[in-house]
């Protein structure tokens, strides 16, 4: 299920949105949990702070949803989906260390989902390794990532 | 842009070889063989993965010196401070993490990137040690990078001959760091501590400052003045006015409580008179303004400006420069040390610019200077 990819931790039977660097897994039948993958937390430097959403609210995918924050960084969370965010998880509210200790079993969010076919916009668990790795290239020629 | 060379890149004309001057301390991670770096050091060198929330070249490299036993002083508002709890190496300065590296990749990755980079800085502390390790430091810097050095002294370690070998090494500059601006606050934050004797003196401060000034000549030499210790606004002025006269830069920071220190309690400058504090510092350094071009109610608050015309004001405040980070400048007169977020959460208002602010930035900062109110 773990696979090492570039130097990072992936897991293989997810669902991810390369653009924003989050995994995207179905919990029941019409909601799924979101969080933030190794990539997305390496490339923003130490995180300080989420901010997310007071639930239950509408969200359309590519809209912000909250904001991320970190020692020298500072970005909104963009809604990989569109639905409703019916939770937020607060462990990572209260403290971001989770994030860092098991950053695909720590969700930010679980949404239910306004349609089905949203999943079809994602990068699926079977093209996941291929795509994670020109992500992380993408971030080492911008210079982004250590070496 | 932030630029880094490929990680893949070979070393080919730079080998940096440290010898241990601490016989017997050898397991350790200690200076001169580990220094620690800022964050944006760090991002910008490769050490540590990570980016600024705005983008723009950064090239201002800071080193801090680091001893198992820290720093002898015992500063009030500082993170490195004897008495504020915590083991030091787990300490923040400035309130992010300075990640440990050895000095001899450092060294190397600098040489690397050196066309990227601005001005470098050794920040030392005060420490039994900290003079010799920063001359092996410099020494390593000067033979490998060509970028302009500067060294922020820890005046209780100095004396004449030692600056004198600064000087003699290549260091370009000189910092102190003053931080208060009156005797009296020196002595009640920096002197009169829990875990004072380190040899804090605002005598020994001065002593330095001016030899300094006298070793390295005009505008070599910088004193660091930070807003929100205490002081008035008048006591700030009148500083600004007698570094000036000596030819030496006034660099301003603004204060922003470290948790657990004995002044992590304190707020931070309203940030109307931070910008105004910016802006009059700036018309004493590149304007001709003097202490009496300045008025002050009875508790020291600036209350107005007299100018020739409130046009030069709008035109000091548009033009942007005065709202920029001090520091000392790059091999060329640009800004060369930035500390971007060094006195801010990226979430907050910038207090000082590693940029020249943009127009929607000026927008901003005018809203927050208030001039309108200051020249009434």
């Amino acid at each position: 299920m773990y696979k090492k990819v570039s130097g990072y931790q992936l897991r293989d039977d997810l669902f991810y949105d390369q653009n924003n660097n989050y995994w995207i897994e179905k919990d029941t039948a019409d909601t799924v949990k979101i969080g933030i993958d190794e990539l997305g937390l390496d490339i923003s430097g130490t995180i300080s702070s989420l901010s997310l959403p007071l639930p239950p609210q509408h969200v359309e995918k590519g809209e912000e949803m909250g904001a991320l924050e970190a020692e020298k960084f500072v970005g909104p969370l963009i809604a990989p989906l569109s639905g409703t965010v019916i939770e937020v998880n607060s462990e990572v509210i209260d403290g971001v260390r989770s994030l860092y200790e098991a950053p695909y079993e720590t969700w930010i969010v679980r949404m239910s989902l306004k349609d089905q076919g949203e999943l079809d916009h994602l990068v699926a668990p079977s093209g996941s390794l291929e795509s994670f790795k020109m992500r992380v290239e993408r971030y080492r020629k911008a210079g982004i990532l250590s070496w | 842009m932030q630029t880094k060379l490929n990680p893949q890149t070979q070393l080919q004309d730079t080998k940096v070889v440290f010898t241990r001057t601490k016989p017997g301390r050898s397991t350790t991670k200690e200076s001169p063989e580990w220094v620690r770096i800022s964050a944006a050091s760090a991002i910008t060198l490769g050490f540590k993965s990570g980016r600024f929330a705005r983008e723009f070249d950064f090239g201002g490299i800071n080193l801090l010196l680091n001893y198992d036993d820290g720093c002898r002083s015992d500063c009030a508002y500082c993170g490195l401070a004897r008495t504020r709890p915590g083991d030091y190496e787990d300490k923040s300065f400035i309130r992010v993490e300075w990640p440990l590296v050895e000095t001899a990749p450092l060294v190397e990755r600098m040489h690397l990137l050196e066309s990227k980079l601005t001005r470098l800085c050794i920040s030392m502390v005060t420490n039994p040690y900290a003079f010799r390790d920063t001359c092996t430091i410099t020494d390593s810097i000067v033979q490998n990078v060509r970028t302009p050095l500067s060294i922020l002294v820890a005046p209780p370690t100095l004396n004449r001959t030692k600056l004198e070998e600064f000087k003699a090494r290549g260091v370009d500059m000189i910092g102190i760091g003053l931080d208060a601006v009156t005797e009296t606050l020196f002595r009640s934050l920096r002197t009169d501590v829990p875990a004072g004797g380190s040899g804090l003196s605002w005598t020994q401060y001065w002593k330095i400052v001016s030899e300094a000034r006298r070793i390295f000549g005009p505008w070599k030499v910088n004193c660091h003045t930070v807003v929100g210790l205490g002081e008035t606004d008048f006591d700030l002025v009148e500083m600004f006015d007698k570094l000036v006269g000596q030819e030496i830069f006034p660099y301003l920071f603004c204060f922003n409580p470290e948790p657990d220190s004995r002044m992590g309690a304190t707020p931070k400058a309203t940030i109307t008179r931070w910008r105004r504090i910016q802006l009059a510092k700036y018309l004493i350094e590149e304007k001709g303004y003097r202490v009496k071009d300045f008025m002050f109610d009875s508790d020291g608050s600036l209350t107005n400006i007299k100018t020739p015309s409130p046009n030069e004001l709008i035109a000091a405040a548009n033009d942007g420069i005065a709202f920029m980070t001090n520091g000392c400048p790059g091999p060329n007169g640009e800004p060369g040390c930035t500390r971007p977020y060094g006195s801010y959460k990226p979430s907050e208002s910038y207090r000082d610019y590693p940029f020249l602010p943009s127009t929607t930035d000026l927008q901003r900062i005018k809203l927050e200077l208030d001039l309108e109110g200051l020249t009434q």
